[in-house]
């Protein structure tokens, strides 16, 4: 167990790497100007030239890159080039806000484990076809209609819950300090996790199903145990792995959803952080905010996979 | 699946629909009621509440050195004060007016030394609380124009003695041209004559700020909490979450003497950041905010809602300065060459049969207004009636059979993606095609920081969208960009005409204001007939806001006296 | 006389699919006592796990159904009891081994919990007990290095250890009867005969009844004191084991017969398949289901069932074709032919 974990802390540490490389090459590539931009309306070509030279971009990229490598190792993630302020203390200022949502929807995500089990059990039942159609219709629609939808009932017409804003300040780092701040997180991380919950439901169902179907149930049964210790204690444990996976998998489709749902809900996250920083094509933000985001990624999926060694014995004792 | 269970779905689908639109029917049905208060009336401005004005995005700054965005721009317009200050004018136009200069500058004959007096008794805002002097003016001058502090709005000082053209900044000896002659009289020499310089000093970055001050907190500190002199200060910037301003206790013109900021009504100005507008609007209706913009196709609905029509709401186009054209590149032989050769019969033909009202009725609401000139109305010397080929899609093919060699096809047409420019270009191409069947035109979008990068390399073929704001309130900055500079750095047009080069520099030299829009228009009119663009209209920002609101305002920069305000 | 352990009577187990009612065994009879081995074969879909399956109510919930007969288990219907007396049967009363020991112990769970599991559901025995007692078990069926090999999962065991540690499982309870589903069709020759080893070691210590479903002859002449021979769901010939080899009556019997490899024959003769495809059960004809396959059929085969007849002491057999007519036949055929010296 330990020699996994040190292999996988080994592979955290090159996928940052190559996230670093991938990250600013993508933005070397991608078309457009920075100094265009940096230099103000109107400026000449003259001026375009000396903001350029002033500010690093006309090095090679090689030599940027390098510059940003070493700053990193020094725990300096630049600064942004529009308003200057460094990039480190953006991401602790944002990094509280979308973790607190990806938690929070993450949890809300669980609910679809006993909500697959149950569909599964009761397979064809009325509430079967009822949860399997409603996770289909809800898995279907776009984060931002559903965000904008669950604005407009619960918060302009039930008038129950604020529109937009992240409820700041949080205590212990993630946690929301009262009442009023936690009603801020209840929208978008219902809205995140909601789809998440249909997702998950739908596909521990099938796994359920497929699991309640394989021969060592029966054998299960053969030996006389009850139906829940059979479906509990034999069957759940082999159909959460599969979602586990997916879930693991899924934090990506989190993360991507966590902008939109930061955009929509005007929540000052990482999200919002790295959407602002490409229209600006503030690279120092952008290459920061990735490399957030894919640190979270990799962490939480290191943690997914801990929790599926875990429960896999196979996973577990291979080496 | 057995035909029972195929049952089961479509009932139970079939009633999550209903479900779904039975929410949509009742939400839409009940208007909401939650404001009941009466239109706006006059009545007396009251201290005290907070008013809440959304941000649509994070600032990129708030202090002179490079507010640059709307956004940034109305935070700072409640901080900092300036020699001049925006003053909408009855007739729509906003004007430069003095603000902390005691009256106009005196100027020298050919318009390069401008004389200012400092009103006495200014102060910066707490923590500094000293009165402003000729030197805050002088300090403040040179800390924005340094290299190192990077502004982006910088090229605003391009005139001032002092600047290297090349960098756009101070040069090794610094702003040569901005002196204190005594404590409150500063003298700004220019390194050529611009008699509408002074329009120039409404723009952030000529605002005063405590140097000193700033440079003691440091350029991090100074960032998220400014001093100025205005009425309003800093109580907390949440980066992403809002923007908090309270009044600022020791404000200076507390008699609320000429067009200087009066005392703030409200105590807060509560600016939270709402990245996403239809949010803003749903925050808006909810009673949340007392100021909204509208998303895109919302604009005939907004001006229908109930509470507009009862008059708890007002919702209404301001005109703003900016203007919207498709630009010609002059230097391509395709629609280009000499400004009165063959090929302007194809440029004045595009501008006769451009349908510039279907634009602003099919693609933007009805928000904006067809225009045919480059100067926006709402700017001071504004002359309609310029264009010599205005609307007029019948002489559209007359126009264009006066040209003889061969018709040009596929003509590229650029723009940059997003937005609606897609949009508009159709509209105007169905308008082309149909005035002259045998043009056609290909449209070509392309990523917005790359568009302008390639059309500020002169790589755009024919023709290209192009939009201009104004930064300061002076006709200057319009007939500048079909100079022969501005057709480089501005328009992008690479349009040249020695002409329009004259005049322009006649205008800036000549003090009478009369005289010089005169000047002005006669150059715009030698521009137009050259045709090295389509106009096709002005800007107008669509903004509903909330009548328990009193004293509010709108200029055509898009600012707000937020101090005016007060909640009824 | 033995102690009667089991009797089976007219079974009938039917499948409601979409595709129609799959009659997977219809009117199947027999006995079973202690310490006897009953032999069920048959080709795949014949019906003989189904029947197995029915015995332990663990046919697939929704579409299996037994339609018809009686199981007594002593003096208990098992068609009767409540879900709860089941489970006790299950464990205590009737244990089952089946075809795939890879994929029949639960892959995430020690194999000692999984013996366990079952010894403490079962019987009035400690965790510490249980866990005991099944690496007893384990040594008993043959596995070295119980005591540490308990403490592992399936993946760590190969394919005939698994099936010594699912036997393990399944006695751990002494079950009266112990039905054995294919238990060595998964595992290589070798490991096959160690398995069937095993098998009838526990009978013996036991004294159960063996219930051995297979489509291998071979299994069946090393084990089984008697045979049921099955057939689209039917059986079509029973008998002591000695009868079928020796006396076989059913031309479905021949066919398995001849299918079955001999040291002693020619190449020419060896392996002798029986040709055309097993019956689709949802369209069986109401007579012999092997009608359509059988070289011998006549008119009344595929209409009528025939009446069970009586051949020999305990050897019954389902045939149309005359007693004597089949004695002739047989003869002919070659593998009742004396081996030629």
């Amino acid at each position: 167990m330990t020699a996994y974990i040190i292999r996988r802390l080994f592979q955290l540490v090159i996928v940052l790497i190559g996230v670093t490389f991938i990250t600013f090459m993508m933005l070397k590539l991608v078309p457009g100007d920075p100094a265009v931009a940096l230099a103000g309306k109107g400026a000449t070509q003259q001026r375009i030239e000396f903001v350029r030279h002033e500010r690093g971009l006309d090095r090679p990229f090689y030599v940027q890159y390098y510059k940003y490598v070493t700053r990193l190792l020094h725990g300096d993630l630049g600064e942004s080039l529009y308003t200057g302020l460094p990039v480190r203390d953006m991401i602790t200022q944002a990094a509280p806000v979308t973790i607190q949502l990806a938690v929070a929807a993450v949890l809300i995500e669980m609910l679809g484990i006993p909500l697959g089990v149950y569909s599964a059990l009761r397979q064809y039942s009325f509430w079967d076809t009822t949860l399997t159609t409603l996770a289909l219709i809800i898995w279907g629609i776009p984060v931002f209609v559903l965000g904008y939808f669950a604005m407009y009932i619960f918060g302009l017409k039930l008038n129950l819950l604020p529109i937009g804003g992240a409820g700041l300040p949080y205590i212990l780092w993630i946690l929301p300090s009262s009442w009023e701040s936690f009603t801020y997180l209840i929208l978008p991380a219902l809205t995140l996790g909601i789809i998440e919950v249909a997702y998950i439901s739908y596909m521990q169902r099938a796994s359920m199903l497929e699991v309640s179907r394989s021969d060592f149930i029966r054998t299960a049964r053969a030996k006389g145990l009850s139906e829940r210790k059979v479906i509990w204690g034999h069957g759940f444990k082999n159909a959460v792995i599969p979602v586990m996976t997916i879930a693991g998998i899924d934090l990506g489709a989190l993360i991507g959803g966590a902008i939109i749902t930061e955009t929509v809900f005007s929540r000052p996250g990482i999200g919002l952080m790295i959407y602002h920083a490409i229209g600006q094509r503030d690279i120092a933000v952008i290459a920061g905010g990735v490399l957030f985001a894919t640190f979270f990624f990799v962490f939480a999926n290191l943690l997914v996979d801990l929790g599926y060694a875990w429960v896999d014995p196979r996973v577990r004792l291979e080496d | 699946m057995s035909r029972r269970n195929r049952k089961w779905v479509g009932l139970v689908a079939l009633v999550a629909i209903l479900i779904v639109a039975g929410l949509v029917i009742a939400a839409c049905g009940s208007s909401s009621s939650s404001s009941s208060s009466s239109p706006s009336s006059a009545g007396t401005p009251k201290a005290g509440g907070t008013y809440n004005f959304p941000l649509g995005a994070e600032p990129i700054s708030i202090e002179p050195l490079n507010t640059q965005e709307s956004e940034g721009a109305n935070v700072e317009h409640q901080i900092f004060q300036g020699l001049e200050i925006l003053k909408l004018q009855p007739d729509g136009t906003t004007q430069a007016v003095p603000d902390l200069a005691d009256g106009p500058p005196q100027v020298n004959s050919n318009a390069t030394v401008f004389t200012f007096k400092i009103k006495q008794g200014v102060m910066f805002g707490p923590p500094v609380n000293r009165e402003v002097t000729a030197q805050d003016f002088v300090d403040s001058f040179n800390y924005v124009a340094q290299a190192k502090n990077q502004s982006a709005t910088v090229y605003i000082l391009a005139p001032v003695l002092g600047i290297d053209a090349k960098t756009g900044y101070a040069g090794k000896n610094g702003l040569t041209g901005v002196k204190a002659l005594d404590k409150y009289t500063l003298q700004i020499t220019l390194s050529y004559p611009f008699a509408d310089f002074p329009a120039t000093l409404v723009h952030p970055i000529t605002h005063v700020f405590p140097v000193d001050y700033a440079n003691k907190i440091g350029r991090k500190a100074f960032f998220d909490k400014p001093v100025g002199t205005g009425p309003y200060m800093v109580q907390d910037w949440t980066h992403n979450q809002s923007v908090t301003l309270v009044k600022n206790p020791s404000y200076w013109n507390t008699s609320g003497s000429g067009d200087s900021a009066k005392p703030g009504n409200v105590d807060t100005i509560n600016m939270p950041i709402y990245t996403d507008t239809s949010t803003e609007w749903l925050a808006f209706q909810k009673g949340t905010l007392d100021y909204s913009a509208v998303p895109a196709g919302n604009v005939h609905a907004a001006e229908n809602n109930a509470n507009v029509k009862s008059g708890a709401w007002t919702a209404k186009a301001y005109a703003s300065t900016a203007v919207y054209f498709i630009s010609v590149a002059m230097n391509h032989p395709m629609l280009g060459g000499a400004n009165q050769g063959p090929n302007l019969p194809i440029r004045a033909a595009l501008n006769y049969a451009a349908d510039r009202t279907a634009v602003c009725n099919i693609v933007n609401e009805g928000v904006t207004i067809p225009s045919d000139e480059i100067v926006p109305v709402t700017i001071p010397g504004y002359k309609p009636g310029l264009n010599p080929y205005p609307y007029d899609p019948a002489k559209a093919q007359p126009e264009l059979d006066k040209f003889t060699g061969t018709l040009p096809t596929n003509i590229p047409y650029w723009y940059n993606s997003g937005s609606s420019h897609d949009k508009i270009a159709q509209v105007l191409i169905a308008g082309w095609t149909k005035a002259m069947p045998k043009l056609s035109f290909k449209l070509n979008g392309i990523e917005t920081n790359s568009y302008w990068t390639q059309c500020g390399q002169g790589k755009a073929p024919a023709l290209f969208r192009m939009g201009w704001i104004a930064d300061y309130p002076s006709i200057d900055n319009f007939i500048y960009l079909f100079t022969t500079q501005g057709g480089l750095y501005g328009s992008y047009s690479r349009y040249s005409n020695p002409e329009v080069d004259k005049l322009f520099k006649q205008a800036r030299s000549t003090l009478d204001q009369t005289q010089r829009f005169a000047l002005y228009n006669q150059a715009q009119s030698l521009i137009l007939a050259d045709a090295p663009c389509v106009p096709v209209y002005t800007y107008r920002d669509f903004r509903v806001t909330n009548n328990k609101i009193g004293g509010f305002s709108y200029n055509s920069f898009g600012l707000i006296n937020m101090w005016d305000v007060w909640v009824k | 006389m033995a102690e009667r352990l089991l009797e089976v009577k007219d079974l009938s187990t039917q499948f409601f699919t979409h595709a129609g009612i799959v009659k997977a065994v219809n009117g199947v009879s027999f006995t079973l006592d202690r310490n006897e081995t009953i032999g069920i074969v048959g080709e795949s879909g014949s019906g003989k796990t189904v029947a197995a399956l029915s015995l332990k109510r663990l046919l697939p919930a929704r579409p299996g159904q037994v339609v018809e007969g009686s199981l007594m288990l002593g003096a208990r219907n098992l068609r009767t009891i409540s879900d709860d007396e089941m489970r006790g049967v299950r464990g205590n009363d009737i244990a089952m081994i089946f075809q795939d020991p890879m994929t029949s112990l639960n892959p995430v769970m020690k194999i000692g919990k999984q013996i366990a599991e079952a010894i403490t559901l079962h019987q009035d025995k400690s965790k510490r007990e249980a866990w005991k007692m099944a690496i007893d078990l384990l040594a008993r069926v043959g596995i070295p290095d119980a005591p540490k090999r308990v403490d592992q999962y399936p993946f760590e065991f190969s394919g005939g250890m698994r099936q010594r540690a699912m036997i393990a499982m399944a006695i751990s309870c002494n079950p009266d009867i112990l039905i054995a589903d294919e238990p060595t069709t998964a595992l290589d020759v070798t490991i096959q005969a160690q398995i069937i080893d095993v098998v009838r070691e526990m009978q013996a210590q036991f004294n159960s009844g063996v219930i051995l479903i297979t489509h291998d002859l071979g299994v069946i002449a090393e084990i089984a004191d008697k045979v049921m021979v099955m057939y689209g769901g039917r059986t079509v010939e029973y008998g002591p084991v000695d009868e079928i080899f020796y006396n076989a009556h059913h031309p479905y019997t021949w066919g398995l017969l001849a299918s079955l490899p001999r040291l002693d024959a020619s190449e020419k003769e060896r392996l002798t398949p029986i040709k055309g495809q097993p019956p689709n059960l949802i369209t069986l004809p109401a007579g012999c289901p092997f009608t359509v396959r059988c070289p011998y059929r006549r008119d009344e085969c595929r209409d009528n069932w025939p009446e069970l007849e009586i051949v020999a002491a305990e050897h019954g057999v389902h045939c149309w074709v005359p007693v004597d007519e089949r004695q002739g036949l047989r003869v002919e055929l070659p593998h009742f032919k004396e081996p030629v010296a």
